[in-house]
């Protein structure tokens, strides 16, 4: 079927006017700005300047990318609800050179978690929901991108991972999400939580577009220190893998998220050699979670004195930042002194291995109105989340079934450092063996 | 991590905060304390040589040698 840029944004943009509220999932429709990057992406394909995939395809970026033109940037967060840039963030100025057009805003959870929210309701829009279940929860702290992407409101979306802010969504939405390794993408324009394990990237229908969405905003940016000096480029590798299991990883998960991981496990192994492996004991959590609760507590220090806090969605969020204020600055300083050992780890643990699977997360959706049974600030349990970001690491998770509720389980891959290309492969060639990725909810299909 | 360093962090949350939180939010993060200083209590139990330096690059900025 034939369409154009204007077509597309219209529907989009009336997708997210009828749907958004039912799920929670929108907090600025940019319908002016969307609608004279849509007309100029027409004229362009019309006169043949293509600029690739992306060229005229709506898009909704997570509340925390700074969108000149006077569209608010809210962070999720009631006090900061008019906070406005005059300035667009790097990734929001990559897609609109590849003739993407910035459809919306989408809601996430306020600061992206950084207060240690404990339940679905942390965000001044709402709860989101996922497009699966309206009483379930889409996760988060990229709530909003996933739920709108699997819903059909937006083709993709870019969110962003802390730990767990990507995957999250992904897995409670049933749609592809992608955290590329630390630096692959300029952090330049984007709420900072954490300086040090920020990473941004798309949430799509499926693998393949994760990679084109990746390839448009990856790259080296002078505004961004940390960012890679090589551009990158989509080029998944198809052949025979060799991926590696963790020992005892699926004790205590959820039986649907068992079940349909060891029906993908079979699916892989038409193409993958599986292995089982060990994490030696180390405090994966305890650096990483260290390091998270030392830059987050300066990165709001401004926020804190203010007293603004009082003022978030979550009661827990309004106390949320004083004890971790106290972390000195020797035990900050020393789980950066344990993380490179711990990096080094995962690289010996890792290394003849082209990733490591893992259920994207241990439990379907959560009941979208209670608290998480686990208090989450300083929690344990999370090993692939500990190293996968405390160690700059990508991963790829990707929808693997539905439990008897219906809620999506997920599936992830994740690679050595600045592997994309191969955890890319090895998802793409699952989705292309398996229909999970064609499924959507019904509630949101005309 | 001893009983009184986190008494010492509870007081100086409560001291430079106190006035504007409530009793029981104090009361939860005099609580919330222990996880953490449990996380804390880990990294100290891993012994580390003086020649282990923080797993973060500083660069001298030049504008043109970048």
């Amino acid at each position: 079927m034939e369409t154009t840029p204007t077509e597309l944004a219209e529907t989009s943009i009336n997708r997210l006017k009828e749907h958004g509220p039912t799920l929670n999932c929108v907090v600025t429709i940019t319908e002016k700005r969307a609608m004279k990057q849509a007309e100029k992406a027409e004229e362009e394909l019309k006169s043949g300047k293509n600029s690739g995939p992306l060229h005229g395809i709506p898009w909704g970026a997570k509340d925390l990318l700074a969108t000149s033109g006077g569209i608010p940037t809210t962070w999720g967060a009631y006090p900061l609800r008019d906070q406005r840039f005059d300035y667009d963030a790097t990734v929001v100025k990559k897609l609109e050179k590849a003739g993407s057009v910035l459809v919306a805003k989408l809601a996430m959870i306020e600061l992206a978690g950084g207060m240690g929210y404990r339940q679905p309701n942390a965000s001044f829009t709402g709860p989101c929901a996922t497009p699966w279940s309206l009483r379930h929860w889409s996760g988060g702290s990229s709530s909003g991108s996933g739920s709108a992407v699997s819903a059909g409101l937006v083709p993709f979306a870019i969110g962003s991972e802390t730990w767990g802010s990507i995957l999250s969504p992904s897995n409670n939405c049933g749609v592809a999400g992608l955290r590329p390794t630390y630096g692959r993408v300029s952090r330049y324009g984007a709420m900072a939580l954490s300086w040090t394990l920020d990473k941004l990237g798309p949430l799509c229908q499926c693998a393949d577009d994760c990679g084109l969405v990746l390839e448009a905003i990856s790259g080296p940016d002078s505004a961004d220190q940390s960012t890679y000096p090589e551009k990158w480029s989509y080029q998944p590798e198809e052949r025979d893998y060799k991926i590696a299991i963790l020992k005892d990883y699926l004790e205590g998960k959820n039986e649907a998220v068992v079940s349909n991981f060891k029906k993908a496990m079979k699916t892989l192994e038409k193409y993958c050699t599986i292995e089982e492996i060990e994490f030696p004991e180390y405090p994966y959590e305890a650096v990483t979670r260290a390091i998270l609760s030392g830059e987050a507590a300066a990165a709001f220090d401004e926020f804190t004195e203010k007293g603004l806090a009082s003022e978030l969605t979550a009661p827990e969020d309004r106390y949320g930042p004083y004890a971790r204020s106290q972390v000195l600055a020797k035990d900050y300083l020393r789980a950066l002194r344990l993380r490179e050992k711990m990096c080094k780890i995962a690289k010996d643990v890792m290394e003849p291995y082209d990733a490591v699977i893992a259920p994207t997360s241990g439990t379907t959706a959560h009941p979208i109105d209670q608290p998480f049974p686990v208090k989450r600030p300083w929690a344990q349990g999370d090993i692939m989340g500990a190293v996968g970001n405390g160690a700059g690491l990508p991963s790829i998770g990707v929808l693997s079934g539905f439990s008897d509720e219906g809620l999506p389980t997920g599936i992830q891959f994740m690679g050595r450092p600045y592997d994309e290309n191969i955890i890319l492969g090895i998802a793409k060639m699952y989705q292309e063996r398996t229909d999970w990725h064609m499924k959507h909810p019904v509630m949101f299909m005309e | 991590m001893t009983d009184s360093e986190k008494d010492h962090m509870y007081k100086r949350v409560k001291e430079l905060y106190g006035d504007r939180l409530t009793e029981d939010q104090l009361a939860a993060i005099e609580t919330s304390l222990d996880p953490m200083i449990k996380v804390l209590e880990q990294l100290r139990s891993i012994p580390l040589l003086n020649s282990d330096e923080p797993y973060s690059v500083f660069k001298p900025y030049r504008k043109d040698r970048q």
